[in-house]
């Protein structure tokens, strides 16, 4: 609720300032920036994700995801997973020196943004955190795998998605599924994967 | 004089000798032919015996615990039995690539053939995770473009485990090639919970093709 609140407060005066005039400069910033997932419908509401679902239940996934992260961790150890998790805080590589409250917040930030929610967010911590982020960076010397990558996606992102309520049905206009319609596109697109892979 | 100085160049050159061959022992070039590596040809039993080797992080006994009389099905290998070891036994008669990670606590296979896991899907990736000297889990990642052949797999697999404990735990999704095919993110899943043991089958629809992967732990 708090992270709701405040996200209200906060996307209302990025509506604000992006109303009070275009300086002239093309490249979208911060208030006018989109992500990838603004203009997926999900099939339940018409709406993109970020609309459908609201900030509490981005707080939940993201919760959610941490939650999976730790049990997976405990159960099968981190080679399944790559660095991305258990490196957090260390600073080596470099792209793992925030620490893990700040990795958490920054993930959620990235989802809301990415999911057609605004462009920054203040998670539960009380800290502000920018949506718009540099994937390569964020994931250079992690080596992750291809399939790291798919034991991810499929053991972390989708059950934390299916375990905090979005709506897995046989996509139909009865039983629809926004598992497939407005979340998949953007963890799926080779170009975000082709972002993290490698690095 | 002669005789005493004699003795001392040949004792002090044989501690040398020795020294030297002791660091030697402990290269790792040289210690993956003597099979002091994990993926040696003795296994992790061909540890330096002074305990001096790089100990695999997971060196410290598991806390105690009973381990069940039940059946906890893993691709053919014995959690809390098999070791790197037999790992490497195994790697090597199939001609499968691995390689020791986590300091020795994992060891990653690629490649593994269809004939080697339940149904006709070759597995891309298969991890071993081990405490110490003991196999306590086995994750599987297994690719293809075509949604038939992991839908089979996945049945295989639920078969495997059904026949050898029962009934599953949590049932997911459909696993046909007809529900993946409908959308990315699209998944069916099995989880078997028994006492110290854990095994969770998931197919999954990742949009660029299909994937199985497949986990079967002690607990």
């Amino acid at each position: 609720m708090q992270f709701s609140l405040r996200l209200t407060t906060t996307f209302g005066l990025i509506v604000l300032s992006g109303a009070c005039g275009d300086d002239g400069d093309s490249k979208p910033d911060a208030a006018t920036a989109r992500g990838p997932g603004a203009v997926l419908e999900c099939q339940s509401s018409g709406k993109n994700a970020f609309d459908t679902y609201g900030a509490a239940a981005f707080v939940a996934v993201n919760e959610e995801i941490f939650n999976l992260v730790g049990a997976e961790v405990t159960a099968n150890g981190t080679t399944n997973l790559g660095d991305s998790f258990t490196k957090v805080g260390s600073g080596i590589p470099a792209s793992t020196a925030h620490d893990a409250a700040t990795f958490k917040g920054n993930l959620a930030a990235f989802l809301v943004f990415a999911y057609g929610g605004p462009a920054e967010i203040t998670y539960t911590d009380g800290k502000t955190y920018a949506g718009e982020q540099d994937m390569p960076t964020a994931h250079t010397g992690l080596g992750i795998t291809g399939s790291q990558y798919d034991y991810f996606i499929a053991n972390i992102v989708v059950p934390a998605l299916i375990n905090k309520g979005v709506k897995h049905g046989a996509g139909t206009a009865a039983d629809p599924n926004d598992v497939s319609s407005c979340f998949a596109p953007v963890v799926v697109d080779p170009s975000f994967k082709a972002s993290i892979v490698g690095k | 004089m002669r005789t005493r100085t004699k003795v001392l160049v040949w004792f002090g050159g044989s501690l040398g000798a020795a020294s030297l061959a002791i660091v030697a022992l402990h290269l790792a070039p040289v210690r993956g032919l003597l099979g002091m590596s994990p993926l040696g040809r003795g296994g992790a039993s061909a540890a330096c015996p002074f305990g001096y080797g790089d100990p695999p992080a997971a060196t410290v006994p598991r806390a105690a615990r009973a381990i069940p009389s039940s059946p906890r099905p893993a691709l053919g290998f014995v959690l809390d039995g098999s070791g790197p070891a037999d790992v490497a036994l195994w790697a090597r008669a199939h001609g499968i690539p691995c390689t020791p990670q986590s300091r020795g606590s994992v060891i990653e296979c690629e490649n593994v053939p269809a004939r080697l896991v339940p149904g006709e899907l070759a597995a891309t990736t298969l991890w071993f995770r081990f405490s110490g000297l003991a196999l306590t889990s086995i994750q599987t990642v297994r690719r293809s473009a075509d949604a038939a052949r992991v839908a089979s797999a996945f049945d295989a697999s639920r078969q495997a485990l059904g026949a050898a404990i029962g009934t599953p735990t949590v049932t997911g999704g459909t696993a046909s090639a007809e529900a993946l095919s409908r959308g990315a993110l699209q998944q069916a899943v099995v989880e078997y919970h028994r006492p110290g043991y854990r095994a969770v089958v998931r197919a999954t629809n990742l949009g660029d093709g299909f994937v199985l992967t497949e986990s079967f732990a002690a607990i």
